[in-house]
Protein backbone atom coordinates (compact mmCIF):
# COMPACT_ATOMS: atom_id res chain seq x y z
CA UNK A 1 0.00 0.00 0.00
CA UNK A 2 2.96 2.35 0.03
CA UNK A 3 3.97 4.77 -2.68
CA UNK A 4 6.77 5.06 -4.84
CA UNK A 5 9.35 7.31 -2.37
CA UNK A 6 10.79 9.92 -4.78
CA UNK A 7 14.38 9.93 -6.22
CA UNK A 8 16.82 12.66 -6.46
CA UNK A 9 18.40 13.39 -9.69
CA UNK A 10 21.54 12.10 -9.72
CA UNK A 11 21.31 9.88 -6.20
CA UNK A 12 22.10 6.02 -6.32
CA UNK A 13 19.57 4.00 -4.49
CA UNK A 14 19.59 0.73 -3.87
CA UNK A 15 16.44 -1.41 -3.10
CA UNK A 16 17.40 -4.00 -0.12
CA UNK A 17 16.34 -5.43 2.63
CA UNK A 18 18.40 -5.80 6.08
CA UNK A 19 18.36 -9.57 6.25
CA UNK A 20 18.65 -10.58 2.91
CA UNK A 21 22.34 -12.24 1.64
CA UNK A 22 21.88 -11.42 -2.31
CA UNK A 23 20.92 -7.78 -1.39
CA UNK A 24 24.11 -7.66 1.50
CA UNK A 25 26.94 -8.51 -1.63
CA UNK A 26 25.40 -4.99 -3.53
CA UNK A 27 25.77 -3.31 0.10
CA UNK A 28 29.23 -4.88 0.60
CA UNK A 29 30.33 -3.46 -2.45
CA UNK A 30 28.47 -0.07 -1.75
CA UNK A 31 30.50 0.21 1.08
CA UNK A 32 33.97 -0.98 0.50
CA UNK A 33 34.05 1.50 -2.83
CA UNK A 34 32.33 3.84 -0.80
CA UNK A 35 29.78 5.10 -2.79
CA UNK A 36 27.34 7.09 -1.58
CA UNK A 37 23.77 5.50 -1.62
CA UNK A 38 20.35 5.88 -0.63
CA UNK A 39 18.86 2.69 0.96
CA UNK A 40 14.65 1.70 0.20
CA UNK A 41 14.32 -1.12 2.10
CA UNK A 42 11.80 -3.78 0.81
CA UNK A 43 9.50 -5.83 2.58
CA UNK A 44 9.65 -8.82 0.85
CA UNK A 45 6.68 -10.69 2.31
CA UNK A 46 4.81 -7.85 0.95
CA UNK A 47 6.13 -6.25 -1.72
CA UNK A 48 4.72 -3.00 -2.50
CA UNK A 49 3.05 -2.85 -6.16
CA UNK A 50 4.75 -0.16 -7.31
CA UNK A 51 8.54 -2.17 -7.04
CA UNK A 52 6.92 -4.93 -9.17
CA UNK A 53 5.60 -2.03 -11.92
CA UNK A 54 8.68 0.16 -11.64
CA UNK A 55 11.40 -1.37 -10.27
CA UNK A 56 11.90 -5.45 -10.65
CA UNK A 57 9.13 -7.59 -12.02
CA UNK A 58 10.65 -10.51 -10.78
CA UNK A 59 10.25 -8.32 -7.00
CA UNK A 60 13.52 -9.20 -5.63
CA UNK A 61 16.49 -7.56 -4.07
CA UNK A 62 18.84 -6.47 -4.57
CA UNK A 63 17.97 -3.94 -7.38
CA UNK A 64 20.24 -0.21 -8.27
CA UNK A 65 18.48 3.04 -9.59
CA UNK A 66 20.14 5.89 -10.70
CA UNK A 67 18.09 8.51 -12.87
CA UNK A 68 16.42 6.36 -15.39
CA UNK A 69 18.97 3.75 -14.99
CA UNK A 70 17.71 0.79 -13.03
CA UNK A 71 19.36 -2.87 -12.60
CA UNK A 72 18.77 -6.00 -10.67
CA UNK A 73 19.87 -9.26 -9.95
CA UNK A 74 22.99 -9.52 -6.83
CA UNK A 75 25.83 -10.37 -9.60
CA UNK A 76 24.82 -8.02 -12.04
CA UNK A 77 23.90 -5.19 -9.70
CA UNK A 78 27.66 -5.87 -7.92
CA UNK A 79 29.59 -5.86 -11.56
CA UNK A 80 27.69 -2.85 -12.43
CA UNK A 81 29.17 -0.77 -9.71
CA UNK A 82 32.60 -1.76 -9.75
CA UNK A 83 32.58 -1.18 -13.58
CA UNK A 84 30.99 2.39 -12.79
CA UNK A 85 32.53 3.43 -9.89
CA UNK A 86 36.57 2.23 -10.29
CA UNK A 87 38.03 3.38 -7.52
CA UNK A 88 39.01 0.35 -5.32
CA UNK A 89 38.53 -2.07 -7.91
CA UNK A 90 37.31 -5.67 -7.11
CA UNK A 91 37.07 -7.66 -10.45
CA UNK A 92 39.95 -8.80 -11.40
CA UNK A 93 41.62 -7.24 -14.55
CA UNK A 94 42.54 -10.77 -16.19
CA UNK A 95 39.76 -12.19 -18.34
CA UNK A 96 40.81 -15.80 -16.81
CA UNK A 97 40.99 -15.08 -13.44
CA UNK A 98 37.37 -13.13 -13.62
CA UNK A 99 36.32 -16.17 -15.30
CA UNK A 100 38.06 -18.53 -12.40
CA UNK A 101 36.19 -16.15 -9.48
CA UNK A 102 33.11 -16.71 -11.53
CA UNK A 103 33.15 -20.23 -11.32
CA UNK A 104 33.95 -20.14 -7.47
CA UNK A 105 30.81 -17.94 -6.96
CA UNK A 106 28.96 -20.72 -8.74
CA UNK A 107 30.30 -23.93 -6.79
CA UNK A 108 29.45 -21.55 -3.87
CA UNK A 109 26.00 -21.87 -5.25
CA UNK A 110 25.97 -25.37 -4.41
CA UNK A 111 26.95 -24.71 -1.17
CA UNK A 112 23.89 -22.53 -0.71
CA UNK A 113 21.60 -24.30 -2.16
CA UNK A 114 22.11 -26.88 1.17
CA UNK A 115 21.97 -24.15 3.02
CA UNK A 116 18.28 -23.34 1.89
CA UNK A 117 17.60 -26.98 1.75
CA UNK A 118 18.41 -26.95 6.47
CA UNK A 119 16.30 -23.88 6.60
CA UNK A 120 13.60 -24.18 4.75
CA UNK A 121 12.88 -27.78 3.85
CA UNK A 122 11.52 -30.50 5.72
CA UNK A 123 13.92 -31.29 8.72
CA UNK A 124 14.41 -34.84 8.20
CA UNK A 125 16.77 -33.96 5.56
CA UNK A 126 18.70 -31.67 7.63
CA UNK A 127 21.43 -33.79 8.07
CA UNK A 128 21.94 -34.84 4.84
CA UNK A 129 22.24 -31.17 3.95
CA UNK A 130 24.62 -30.64 6.57
CA UNK A 131 26.94 -33.09 5.15
CA UNK A 132 26.69 -32.05 1.70
CA UNK A 133 27.34 -28.12 2.64
CA UNK A 134 30.01 -29.62 5.05
CA UNK A 135 31.73 -31.64 1.77
CA UNK A 136 31.32 -28.47 -0.56
CA UNK A 137 32.95 -26.10 2.07
CA UNK A 138 36.09 -28.28 2.62
CA UNK A 139 36.87 -27.46 -1.51
CA UNK A 140 36.74 -23.57 -0.12
CA UNK A 141 38.86 -24.92 2.82
CA UNK A 142 41.59 -26.26 0.48
CA UNK A 143 40.63 -23.37 -2.01
CA UNK A 144 41.66 -20.29 0.28
CA UNK A 145 44.90 -21.81 0.73
CA UNK A 146 45.89 -21.76 -2.77
CA UNK A 147 44.74 -17.98 -2.64
CA UNK A 148 45.49 -16.08 0.24
CA UNK A 149 44.24 -14.22 3.30
CA UNK A 150 41.67 -13.73 1.29
CA UNK A 151 39.97 -15.45 -1.92
CA UNK A 152 40.67 -12.38 -3.58
CA UNK A 153 44.12 -12.48 -2.67
CA UNK A 154 45.75 -10.05 0.32
CA UNK A 155 42.56 -8.09 0.41
CA UNK A 156 38.85 -8.89 -0.10
CA UNK A 157 38.24 -8.31 -3.71
CA UNK A 158 34.50 -9.02 -5.68
CA UNK A 159 34.49 -13.10 -4.99
CA UNK A 160 34.97 -12.48 -0.95
CA UNK A 161 31.83 -9.69 -1.02
CA UNK A 162 29.54 -12.34 -3.34
CA UNK A 163 30.41 -15.53 -0.79
CA UNK A 164 30.47 -13.56 2.70
CA UNK A 165 26.56 -13.28 3.11
CA UNK A 166 26.47 -16.73 3.78
CA UNK A 167 29.66 -17.12 5.95
CA UNK A 168 27.75 -14.57 8.14
CA UNK A 169 25.12 -16.77 8.59
CA UNK A 170 26.71 -20.13 9.13
CA UNK A 171 26.48 -20.34 13.23
CA UNK A 172 22.80 -19.06 13.40
CA UNK A 173 22.25 -21.71 11.01
CA UNK A 174 23.86 -24.39 12.86
CA UNK A 175 21.77 -23.12 16.02
CA UNK A 176 18.64 -22.91 14.56
CA UNK A 177 19.09 -26.96 13.02
CA UNK A 178 21.24 -28.25 15.34
CA UNK A 179 23.55 -29.06 12.83
CA UNK A 180 27.46 -28.43 13.04
CA UNK A 181 29.21 -27.90 9.63
CA UNK A 182 31.53 -25.48 10.11
CA UNK A 183 31.95 -25.10 14.48
CA UNK A 184 33.53 -28.21 14.56
CA UNK A 185 37.24 -26.93 13.48
CA UNK A 186 37.81 -29.64 10.86
CA UNK A 187 38.25 -26.22 8.44
CA UNK A 188 40.62 -24.24 9.80
CA UNK A 189 41.62 -22.05 7.08
CA UNK A 190 37.70 -20.90 6.37
CA UNK A 191 37.36 -20.29 10.12
CA UNK A 192 40.58 -17.89 10.02
CA UNK A 193 39.26 -16.72 7.03
CA UNK A 194 35.58 -15.55 8.10
CA UNK A 195 37.73 -14.09 11.31
CA UNK A 196 39.81 -11.63 8.81
CA UNK A 197 36.85 -10.75 7.10
CA UNK A 198 34.83 -9.78 10.15
CA UNK A 199 37.60 -7.44 10.34
CA UNK A 200 37.07 -5.81 6.92
CA UNK A 201 35.16 -2.39 7.45
CA UNK A 202 32.22 -3.35 5.02
CA UNK A 203 31.64 -6.09 6.71
CA UNK A 204 31.45 -4.71 9.94
CA UNK A 205 29.18 -1.66 8.40
CA UNK A 206 26.74 -4.46 6.73
CA UNK A 207 26.77 -7.41 8.40
CA UNK A 208 24.02 -8.53 11.09
CA UNK A 209 24.99 -10.60 14.10
CA UNK A 210 24.73 -14.37 14.65
CA UNK A 211 21.70 -13.61 17.21
CA UNK A 212 20.07 -11.36 14.69
CA UNK A 213 20.18 -14.30 12.56
CA UNK A 214 18.87 -16.58 14.60
CA UNK A 215 15.99 -14.83 15.47
CA UNK A 216 15.07 -13.86 12.14
CA UNK A 217 15.24 -17.50 11.57
CA UNK A 218 12.76 -18.51 14.39
CA UNK A 219 10.85 -15.64 13.52
CA UNK A 220 9.97 -17.06 9.67
CA UNK A 221 8.92 -20.14 11.23
CA UNK A 222 7.17 -18.61 13.64
CA UNK A 223 5.04 -17.69 10.16
CA UNK A 224 6.29 -13.56 10.97
CA UNK A 225 9.31 -12.72 9.01
CA UNK A 226 10.75 -9.95 11.30
CA UNK A 227 12.62 -7.93 9.03
CA UNK A 228 13.55 -5.55 11.70
CA UNK A 229 15.95 -7.79 13.37
CA UNK A 230 18.64 -5.54 15.88
CA UNK A 231 17.01 -2.17 15.01
CA UNK B 1 38.28 -35.95 -33.52
CA UNK B 2 35.04 -38.43 -33.02
CA UNK B 3 31.60 -36.69 -32.74
CA UNK B 4 30.50 -39.57 -30.44
CA UNK B 5 30.46 -39.07 -26.89
CA UNK B 6 33.27 -40.06 -24.83
CA UNK B 7 32.15 -42.09 -21.17
CA UNK B 8 33.97 -43.86 -18.27
CA UNK B 9 37.01 -46.08 -19.21
CA UNK B 10 37.85 -43.93 -22.09
CA UNK B 11 41.28 -41.76 -22.37
CA UNK B 12 40.95 -38.07 -22.72
CA UNK B 13 42.22 -37.02 -26.17
CA UNK B 14 45.59 -35.08 -25.92
CA UNK B 15 45.03 -31.60 -26.36
CA UNK B 16 47.49 -30.01 -28.87
CA UNK B 17 48.93 -26.86 -27.51
CA UNK B 18 47.46 -23.70 -28.58
CA UNK B 19 44.16 -25.55 -29.52
CA UNK B 20 40.76 -24.40 -28.19
CA UNK B 21 38.54 -27.55 -27.17
CA UNK B 22 34.94 -27.42 -25.93
CA UNK B 23 33.54 -30.31 -24.12
CA UNK B 24 30.06 -30.64 -24.99
CA UNK B 25 27.18 -32.72 -25.56
CA UNK B 26 25.24 -32.63 -28.71
CA UNK B 27 21.57 -31.99 -27.25
CA UNK B 28 22.61 -29.91 -24.25
CA UNK B 29 20.74 -26.62 -24.62
CA UNK B 30 23.69 -24.87 -21.93
CA UNK B 31 26.16 -26.38 -24.65
CA UNK B 32 24.50 -25.08 -27.35
CA UNK B 33 24.87 -21.39 -25.99
CA UNK B 34 28.64 -21.54 -26.24
CA UNK B 35 28.84 -23.41 -29.31
CA UNK B 36 26.79 -20.67 -30.52
CA UNK B 37 29.17 -18.18 -29.60
CA UNK B 38 32.19 -19.73 -30.56
CA UNK B 39 30.78 -20.27 -34.19
CA UNK B 40 29.64 -16.98 -34.71
CA UNK B 41 32.94 -15.26 -33.63
CA UNK B 42 34.30 -18.02 -36.01
CA UNK B 43 36.83 -19.22 -33.61
CA UNK B 44 38.66 -22.41 -34.21
CA UNK B 45 37.64 -24.84 -31.61
CA UNK B 46 37.57 -28.67 -31.42
CA UNK B 47 34.82 -30.66 -29.87
CA UNK B 48 35.05 -33.59 -27.74
CA UNK B 49 31.38 -35.02 -26.75
CA UNK B 50 30.99 -36.39 -23.22
CA UNK B 51 28.94 -39.26 -21.65
CA UNK B 52 27.17 -37.18 -18.90
CA UNK B 53 25.47 -40.78 -17.70
CA UNK B 54 28.79 -42.04 -17.25
CA UNK B 55 31.44 -39.38 -16.75
CA UNK B 56 34.83 -40.46 -17.31
CA UNK B 57 37.07 -39.54 -14.75
CA UNK B 58 39.76 -37.05 -16.63
CA UNK B 59 36.31 -35.16 -17.42
CA UNK B 60 34.76 -34.74 -13.90
CA UNK B 61 39.31 -33.47 -13.01
CA UNK B 62 38.41 -30.39 -15.41
CA UNK B 63 35.11 -30.05 -13.70
CA UNK B 64 34.12 -31.23 -10.56
CA UNK B 65 30.73 -29.56 -10.89
CA UNK B 66 30.14 -32.25 -13.96
CA UNK B 67 28.73 -30.24 -16.41
CA UNK B 68 29.05 -29.14 -20.41
CA UNK B 69 30.12 -26.96 -21.61
CA UNK B 70 33.47 -26.79 -20.84
CA UNK B 71 36.58 -24.59 -22.23
CA UNK B 72 40.37 -25.86 -22.20
CA UNK B 73 42.80 -23.78 -23.57
CA UNK B 74 46.37 -25.27 -22.80
CA UNK B 75 46.05 -25.12 -18.80
CA UNK B 76 43.37 -22.87 -18.90
CA UNK B 77 39.82 -23.88 -17.90
CA UNK B 78 36.44 -22.64 -17.94
CA UNK B 79 32.96 -23.58 -17.01
CA UNK B 80 29.47 -22.50 -16.77
CA UNK B 81 28.08 -21.23 -19.85
CA UNK B 82 27.62 -17.56 -18.92
CA UNK B 83 30.87 -17.56 -17.98
CA UNK B 84 32.25 -19.57 -20.83
CA UNK B 85 30.22 -16.97 -23.40
CA UNK B 86 31.32 -13.94 -21.49
CA UNK B 87 35.20 -14.97 -21.69
CA UNK B 88 34.95 -15.90 -25.10
CA UNK B 89 33.67 -12.53 -25.73
CA UNK B 90 36.80 -11.01 -23.63
CA UNK B 91 39.15 -12.68 -25.57
CA UNK B 92 37.79 -12.62 -29.33
CA UNK B 93 35.80 -9.60 -29.37
CA UNK B 94 34.69 -9.67 -33.11
CA UNK B 95 32.21 -9.22 -33.02
CA UNK B 96 31.53 -8.23 -29.67
CA UNK B 97 28.14 -9.50 -28.35
CA UNK B 98 28.04 -8.07 -24.60
CA UNK B 99 28.24 -4.40 -25.32
CA UNK B 100 30.57 -2.37 -24.14
CA UNK B 101 28.35 0.32 -22.32
CA UNK B 102 28.04 -0.87 -18.70
CA UNK B 103 24.79 -0.13 -18.32
CA UNK B 104 24.09 -2.16 -21.31
CA UNK B 105 25.91 -4.84 -21.13
CA UNK B 106 23.76 -5.16 -17.30
CA UNK B 107 20.39 -5.01 -18.81
CA UNK B 108 21.92 -7.68 -21.26
CA UNK B 109 23.09 -9.72 -18.46
CA UNK B 110 19.54 -9.10 -16.78
CA UNK B 111 17.79 -10.69 -19.99
CA UNK B 112 20.35 -13.81 -20.05
CA UNK B 113 20.45 -14.46 -15.79
CA UNK B 114 16.40 -14.37 -15.20
CA UNK B 115 15.69 -16.42 -18.15
CA UNK B 116 15.82 -19.40 -15.80
CA UNK B 117 12.36 -18.59 -15.13
CA UNK B 118 11.36 -19.90 -18.91
CA UNK B 119 13.94 -22.72 -18.48
CA UNK B 120 12.29 -24.34 -15.59
CA UNK B 121 8.87 -23.87 -16.87
CA UNK B 122 10.00 -26.54 -19.68
CA UNK B 123 10.81 -28.87 -16.74
CA UNK B 124 7.54 -27.89 -14.89
CA UNK B 125 5.00 -27.98 -18.43
CA UNK B 126 5.48 -31.90 -19.32
CA UNK B 127 4.93 -32.29 -15.45
CA UNK B 128 1.65 -30.29 -15.35
CA UNK B 129 0.41 -31.88 -18.20
CA UNK B 130 0.37 -35.43 -15.72
CA UNK B 131 -0.94 -33.75 -12.41
CA UNK B 132 -3.67 -31.43 -14.33
CA UNK B 133 -2.15 -27.90 -13.42
CA UNK B 134 -1.04 -27.33 -17.25
CA UNK B 135 -3.46 -23.99 -17.49
CA UNK B 136 -1.56 -22.56 -14.51
CA UNK B 137 1.85 -23.22 -15.98
CA UNK B 138 1.04 -22.06 -19.47
CA UNK B 139 -0.46 -18.80 -17.63
CA UNK B 140 2.90 -18.45 -16.17
CA UNK B 141 5.13 -19.38 -18.95
CA UNK B 142 3.23 -16.58 -21.20
CA UNK B 143 4.16 -14.28 -18.16
CA UNK B 144 7.43 -15.04 -18.99
CA UNK B 145 7.66 -14.99 -22.38
CA UNK B 146 6.09 -11.31 -22.35
CA UNK B 147 9.05 -9.77 -20.48
CA UNK B 148 11.38 -11.18 -23.67
CA UNK B 149 8.15 -10.03 -26.09
CA UNK B 150 8.46 -6.63 -24.71
CA UNK B 151 11.95 -6.30 -24.52
CA UNK B 152 12.38 -7.70 -28.21
CA UNK B 153 9.79 -5.06 -28.79
CA UNK B 154 12.26 -1.69 -27.68
CA UNK B 155 15.15 -3.29 -29.37
CA UNK B 156 14.79 -4.86 -32.94
CA UNK B 157 14.30 -7.50 -34.98
CA UNK B 158 17.04 -9.16 -32.72
CA UNK B 159 17.98 -8.42 -28.57
CA UNK B 160 21.06 -7.25 -30.30
CA UNK B 161 19.23 -4.50 -32.46
CA UNK B 162 19.61 -5.19 -36.31
CA UNK B 163 22.64 -7.87 -35.20
CA UNK B 164 22.36 -10.73 -32.62
CA UNK B 165 23.84 -10.17 -29.36
CA UNK B 166 24.51 -12.49 -26.65
CA UNK B 167 21.34 -12.36 -25.31
CA UNK B 168 20.00 -14.07 -28.60
CA UNK B 169 22.15 -16.76 -28.33
CA UNK B 170 21.87 -17.37 -24.73
CA UNK B 171 18.20 -17.79 -24.85
CA UNK B 172 18.05 -19.53 -28.60
CA UNK B 173 18.66 -23.02 -27.47
CA UNK B 174 15.40 -23.44 -25.49
CA UNK B 175 12.99 -21.51 -28.12
CA UNK B 176 14.72 -24.43 -30.24
CA UNK B 177 13.08 -27.22 -28.57
CA UNK B 178 9.72 -26.00 -27.63
CA UNK B 179 8.73 -28.83 -30.14
CA UNK B 180 9.33 -30.86 -27.67
CA UNK B 181 6.80 -29.21 -25.72
CA UNK B 182 4.19 -29.14 -27.83
CA UNK B 183 3.73 -32.71 -28.75
CA UNK B 184 2.10 -33.09 -24.87
CA UNK B 185 1.24 -29.36 -24.79
CA UNK B 186 0.22 -27.49 -27.92
CA UNK B 187 -0.58 -24.47 -25.53
CA UNK B 188 2.83 -24.27 -25.32
CA UNK B 189 3.64 -22.81 -29.07
CA UNK B 190 4.52 -19.50 -29.89
CA UNK B 191 1.39 -17.74 -31.15
CA UNK B 192 2.56 -15.10 -33.33
CA UNK B 193 -1.01 -13.04 -32.29
CA UNK B 194 0.20 -12.76 -28.68
CA UNK B 195 3.96 -12.89 -29.64
CA UNK B 196 4.53 -11.24 -32.72
CA UNK B 197 8.16 -9.71 -32.23
CA UNK B 198 9.60 -13.24 -30.69
CA UNK B 199 7.92 -15.26 -33.59
CA UNK B 200 9.35 -12.80 -35.92
CA UNK B 201 12.46 -13.39 -34.32
CA UNK B 202 12.73 -16.85 -34.08
CA UNK B 203 12.31 -16.73 -37.77
CA UNK B 204 14.99 -14.65 -37.75
CA UNK B 205 17.64 -16.83 -35.54
CA UNK B 206 16.97 -19.83 -37.22
CA UNK B 207 18.33 -18.10 -40.91
CA UNK B 208 21.95 -17.43 -38.61
CA UNK B 209 24.49 -19.59 -39.69
CA UNK B 210 25.89 -20.58 -36.34
CA UNK B 211 21.99 -21.40 -35.79
CA UNK B 212 21.97 -23.37 -38.38
CA UNK B 213 25.02 -25.61 -37.99
CA UNK B 214 23.87 -25.93 -34.30
CA UNK B 215 20.18 -27.04 -35.14
CA UNK B 216 18.95 -30.50 -34.52
CA UNK B 217 15.02 -31.48 -35.83
CA UNK B 218 12.70 -31.54 -33.62
CA UNK B 219 12.16 -35.03 -34.04
CA UNK B 220 15.95 -35.51 -32.98
CA UNK B 221 15.16 -33.57 -29.39
CA UNK B 222 12.17 -35.50 -29.27
CA UNK B 223 13.85 -38.35 -29.40
CA UNK B 224 16.89 -37.53 -27.09
CA UNK B 225 14.85 -36.00 -24.30
CA UNK B 226 12.61 -39.21 -24.49
CA UNK B 227 15.72 -41.58 -24.51
CA UNK B 228 17.03 -39.38 -21.39
CA UNK B 229 13.27 -39.77 -19.70
CA UNK B 230 13.66 -43.28 -19.73
CA UNK B 231 16.90 -43.83 -18.03
CA UNK B 232 18.85 -44.64 -21.09
CA UNK B 233 20.24 -40.79 -22.73
CA UNK B 234 21.15 -41.67 -26.64
CA UNK B 235 23.99 -39.16 -26.69
CA UNK B 236 25.44 -40.16 -30.11
CA UNK B 237 21.85 -40.13 -31.90
CA UNK B 238 21.72 -39.45 -35.63
CA UNK B 239 25.44 -40.18 -36.18
CA UNK B 240 26.63 -42.85 -38.49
Amino acid sequence: GSTFPPLKAGTLRIYSNRICPYAERARLVLAHKDIPNEVVNIHLSKKPEWFLEKINPLGKVPAIQKDDKIVYESAVCCDYLDQVYPGNKLIPDDPYQQARDRILVEHFGQVTTQYYKMLFGPSENCAAAAETLKKGLMEFDKEIQKRGDFFGGSEPRMIDFMVWPWFERFHATEKLVNQIFISDGSMPNLTAYMDRMLSVPAVQKCRLSTENHLEFYQSVKNGAPNYNVGL
Amino acid sequence: MSEKALGRGSQCPPLAPGTLRLYSMRFCPYAQRTRLALLHKNIEFETVNINLKQKPDWFRARNPIGLVPVLEFDDKIVYESNVCNEYLDNIYPTPKLIPTDFYRASRDKMLWETFGKVTELFYEIPKSVADGSLDKCIRRYERQLRRYESELSNRGEYFGGSSPCMVDFMIWPWFERIPVLTIIAPEAEIDPNKFPHLSSWMKLMMELPAVRETYEEPTSHVHFFSSLRAGNPDYDYGLK
